[in-house]
Formats: structure tokens, C-alpha cells, sequence
């Protein structure tokens, strides 16, 4: 098996959108822990990095969730429901992972976490809101815990 | 007077989609609603250094994120006066065909089939066909395998700098991928009889203008320097420099998105119009794809374009051979990037994205940092093209109930393939 995998997802130039991949930035530079975890950033496309997740025992996807309550953090470890074919041009993410699963038996035995933390809204802009920057390190806490995780 | 909204093409603060305003059978109004990023993101590069632009505008669209790079390093180059080299320029259209490969796959295996087999999403398809979904997949992976060794990344490349490549692809990697395009063509043939056995959505016809980037000594979208627009018949051509004058683009109140329109009419752009533009381009194979999928150029009806992504597709794992093939002939040189000298320039590159013309324009001081920014995006030179052929569709459709009525709608929305979703992708609870 390969080593668990760390998935940043959301878009860097759309605000608290990017808050996934700032938290997997953080990650990816901490050299003690790449030493045993793969830390990758995946934008907004999912599909791109299917082959990545292959023979993996867990996988952890970092995400930006719309709520009331920005700058929380939460865990699921059930995939956040599935909104059909809302999109004219792009699959949501947890529709993607969803896809990947049923048509790829190889990662249906492979723990899919989402780590979330929750924004108000996102808008064009390179920099995270104060909430969303305070709950990098949260964020990042609750990766470490969940890789602590046997 | 009744209305028939579908406010779920775009994701984006309750921004949306499609709203038509009927007379009785009548059609009194159309609405395509865009919420176009690029164009608030134009912000963000000013006073940025030309070595930082291409790797910030390549994050505007993670499916289309080697067209904006390549796009946005090609007008840097212009506007600091670099040339890059042949073998660079064959890197990148090899590199576009790549992200062409995956968006495409993308595109007709994901979002445009289950329409036709009316199933709601590509997972209800999966359930009944997990063969043909597993077959978009593989091509879509070829596709990013390409990104990914000549890019260095699957999306946003970061190899493609101004001036060349950080690294050149080693031979092994590069007959990697030629086994991998030659082990693609029986998935080509499979695709091409998927798509023949889907049912006709001929619910919209209507005289189309098209627009693409053209040049006459060339087979590449790379290196086009002259944008065509064929309308009833008649051929005109515009210097790339001059795209203002292709695009005439005018603010509507309804939208972000500015219309486009030639001699006041709209035009569409994307694969339908690469191939009606230049036909030349088309290889053996794909003009047997075209034939196999009744597909007849020039189209007057815009669910073609499905069809004209699986020629593509077909030409496209062709021409990707082709160039691999010469590079592994040749051999790769790591020949290093040209040296870049800031300067106060304008410059204009366009490029042809999957889904149509991409411009990218910078005027830079003679730091190097950017002054203005124009970035015009395929989505929105379709807009006024699409609203054209959603009010023909609600006026030609036999059908009057509102279902009916929202899935053609919808259907005719995604064959034009819009990049409206994916500058932002909040999970919403």
C-alpha cells in the first residue's frame, strides 16, 4: 500500500474557495510528515488526480463547505451528499470522488475523510478571509490527528 | 405572459443560468446569465511581475488551466519581444492537445451522455454503463498524462515558463506516452461508437456563424495568428493583434459576461467552428470519425458541437502521436528557456481552449509589471451565440410543457460546454 494521501481542493483566486489548498500548502511543507504522507493539491478537479489514489488506505480531502458558522472546522467520514448534474461544464467534487468509487473497485476499500471548514461565501481574491485564515491551522491540527489515527 | 427559469448551470452566489420569458408560444425574452471570473480576475495581475501571470490566470479554470498558461505566457512573449523555439512551441501544442484529450473525455462522457440517455448525472450512468464511464475515464487520464509529464503537473502547469521550460520531458517519459496514445486507439473506436449509438437531438436548427483561429501555413492552435469567421458561406479573417475587432464586445445588463458580436451578429466558437474553419486540419481518421457520426460541416445545429468533441477527440490522440513521434525522432534538447528582458510593451495571445478562442492580453511598464490585463474567455464570446440558439430551441420545440421544454434548454447549454462552474466549487450543504 502506499501512503495515506492528503487531497487540497478549491480554487486559490477565489478566496475562502482556496482555504482546502492553503491548509494542503501548509502540509506539503512540513517535511517530517511528508516523510510518511503524500500531500497533493487537486484545484477543483478531482478526476485529475484518480490515478493518485489508488492503493491507498486513506485518503483525506480538505474542502471549503458554505455555512453559517465560518472559520469551523468538522470531519465527515460519509461523503457529503451528491447534487446531481447541477453544473454545466464541471462535476462537484463529492460527485467526482462518488463517480470514481462505483466505476473503480480498487477504491471502494480505501477511507475517504473530509476535513471541512466552513466560509460565508467566496469571491474573487488571492487573499482568505479572517476567518477562514484562523481555521488554517485548526485545519491542519485536525489532518494531523486524523493521520495520528490508526 | 409565463417564464421558465433554470437557475442551476452555475453555482455561484445565485448567480445563473437560463431564464425565458414567453408571450403565450411566443418568445419575448432570453436570458443566459454568466457569472465570467476571468474577467474580475483581471485585477489580480496588475503590478504583478510577466513571470508570475501565467502560473495566477492558469488557476481561473482547472480544466482549462494549460490554455490559460500557454495563452497568457504567448502574449507575455509578445509584449517582451521573445521568441521561443520550434521545439517549444511544439511542447506546447502537445501540451494543449493533452488538456484537449481530458476536457473533451471530460465533457462527453460526464456531462454531455447522460443527457441523451436521460439519466440525471454520470453517476446514474455509471450504474447501468460502468464500461463506457471507465472508458472516459482511461482517456481522461491520457490526457492528464500528457499535462502532467510536459506541464509537470496534471492541472496548472508549472513547467511552461516565459521563454520555454523549466525541464524538457526525458525519452523514456515520452515513449511512456506513446505507448499510452497507441494503447488509446481502440478506447477512440469504443468512443466513437458510443457516441454514434446516442439518440439524434436535432431539436434546433438555425444559419450559425464560427470563429477560430486560423493560419495558413500551419497545423497548430498554437501558432494560429489569424482569427476566421465563416458565416453563410462567406470567409473573413482579422489579424489575432486585432481581436477587438472579431469580439466588438458589449456590456448586457443581464450578465457579466460581455456579448460578443460580428458585424452584429453572434458566432460561436469551440469545436464545431475549428472544424468548419479549418477543415485542412482534420486527419484521415477523423474525417472517417465525422462521416460515422453523420456529422456535416458547416452545421446549423449547435448539438453538433458533441459530435465535433469526439472528431476532435479522435484527431487529437492523432496529432498527439504525430508530435511524440517527432520529438522522440528528433530528440528533446534541454536547450534552456530564452533570456527575458523586461520592457514596456503590449501584447495578445490567443490560443484555441477546448471549448473555443481563448485571448489573453497584458500591457506591461518597463519593469515588467503588469499595467492592464484583457482576458476574454470562450464562454463568454458564446454567450450571445447560446442565448440565439436557447430562444430557437423554446421557438422550433414541438413540446410545450416547461419539463420538456428545461431539458432541452439544458442540453443545448452544456453542448456548448461553458466554463461557468469552475471558478469556484463551494460544497453547499
Amino acid at each position: 500500500m502506499k501512503p495515506d494521501l492528503v487531497i487540497g481542493l478549491g480554487n486559490p483566486l477565489m478566496g475562502d474557495d482556496g482555504a482546502g489548498a492553503a491548509a494542503a500548502e501548509v502540509l506539503a511543507n512540513d517535511r517530517r510528515l511528508a516523510r510518511r504522507v503524500d500531500v497533493i493539491s487537486a484545484d477543483t478537479d478531482v478526476l485529475s488526480c484518480a490515478n493518485r489514489m489508488e492503493r491507498r488506505r486513506r485518503v483525506l480531502l480538505i474542502d471549503a463547505v458554505q455555512g453559517d458558522v465560518p472559520g469551523n472546522v468538522s470531519v465527515l467520514r460519509e461523503s457529503p451528499s451528491v447534487d446531481g448534474q447541477q453544473h454545466a461544464h464541471h462535476l462537484s467534487a463529492p460527485a467526482m470522488l462518488a463517480l470514481l468509487r462505483q466505476v473503480t473497485p480498487t477504491l471502494r476499500d480505501t477511507e475517504f475523510i473530509w476535513i471541512l471548514v466552513t466560509v460565508s461565501s467566496a469571491s474573487v481574491g488571492m487573499q482568505l478571509s479572517p476567518e477562514a485564515a484562523t481555521a488554517i491551522p485548526k485545519v491542519v491540527e485536525r489532518v494531523r490527528q486524523e493521520l495520528r489515527r490508526r | 405572459m409565463s417564464t421558465i427559469v433554470i437557475d442551476h448551470l452555475a453555482r455561484v452566489e445565485g448567480h445563473g443560468g437560463i431564464t425565458v420569458e414567453l408571450e403565450g408560444d411566443a418568445v419575448s425574452n432570453v436570458r443566459f446569465d454568466v457569472f465570467e471570473g476571468a474577467r474580475l480576475l483581471e485585477g489580480l495581475v496588475r503590478g504583478r511581475r510577466y513571470d508570475e501571470i501565467a502560473p495566477i490566470v492558469s488557476r481561473i479554470c482547472s480544466i482549462c488551466s494549460p490554455a490559460h498558461c500557454l495563452t497568457s505566457l504567448k502574449a507575455t512573449e509578445n509584449a517582451l519581444g521573445v521568441q521561443v523555439s520550434p521545439q517549444t512551441d511544439l511542447l506546447r501544442e502537445l501540451l494543449l492537445r493533452g488538456e484537449s484529450i481530458q476536457s473533451h473525455a471530460l465533457h462527453l462522457f460526464f456531462l454531455a451522455v447522460p443527457d441523451y440517455l436521460d439519466r440525471p448525472s454520470a453517476i446514474a450512468v455509471a450504474a447501468e454503463h460502468p464500461a463506457a464511464v471507465m472508458l472516459g475515464l482511461r482517456l481522461k487520464r491520457l490526457g492528464n498524462l500528457i499535462q502532467e509529464t510536459i506541464g509537470g503537473r496534471a492541472i496548472h502547469p508549472v513547467n511552461a515558463v516565459p521563454g520555454g521550460f523549466g525541464r524538457v520531458p526525458s525519452a523514456d517519459q515520452l515513449i511512456a506516452i506513446r505507448s499510452a496514445l497507441i494503447e488509446a486507439i481502440p478506447d477512440a473506436e469504443a468512443m466513437l461508437d458510443l457516441i454514434a449509438s446516442l439518440p439524434d437531438a436535432g431539436f434546433c436548427h438555425t444559419p450559425t456563424a464560427y470563429a477560430a483561429l486560423y493560419s495558413p501555413d500551419s497545423d497548430r492552435y498554437y501558432a494560429g495568428d489569424q482569427l476566421m469567421i465563416v458565416s453563410n458561406g462567406d470567409r473573413a479573417t482579422v489579424p489575432a493583434a486585432d481581436y477587438r475587432s472579431l469580439t466588438n464586445e458589449q456590456p448586457v445588463a443581464h450578465s457579466h459576461a460581455k456579448h460578443s458580436t460580428f458585424n452584429g451578429n453572434p458566432f460561436m466558437v469551440g469545436s464545431l467552428a475549428r472544424l468548419t474553419v479549418n477543415p485542412s486540419r482534420i486527419t484521415e481518421g477523423s474525417a472517417t470519425a465525422s462521416g460515422r457520426l453523420k456529422l456535416s460541416i458547416p452545421s446549423d445545429n449547435p448539438m453538433d458541437n458533441n459530435k465535433a468533441q469526439a472528431v476532435e477527440l479522435v484527431n487529437d490522440l492523432g496529432l498527439a502521436l504525430d508530435m511524440v513521434e517527432r520529438l522522440i525522432h528528433d530528440g528533446v534538447k534541454d536547450e534552456g528557456c530564452v533570456p527575458v528582458t523586461p520592457r514596456a510593451g503590449t501584447g495578445v495571445g490567443i490560443t484555441e481552449a477546448p471549448r473555443g478562442l481563448l485571448v489573453h492580453s497584458y500591457t506591461y511598464d518597463d519593469q515588467g509589471c503588469v499595467v492592464s490585463a484583457d482576458v476574454i474567455t470562450p464562454t463568454a464570446m458564446n454567450a450571445a451565440s447560446l442565448e440565439q440558439h436557447l430562444r430557437k430551441t423554446v421557438e422550433q420545440s414541438a413540446e410545450r410543457d416547461e419539463a420538456t421544454l428545461k431539458k432541452k434548454l439544458q442540453m443545448i447549454a452544456r453542448a456548448y460546454d461553458p466554463c461557468i462552474s469552475c471558478s469556484v466549487h463551494l460544497i453547499r450543504r
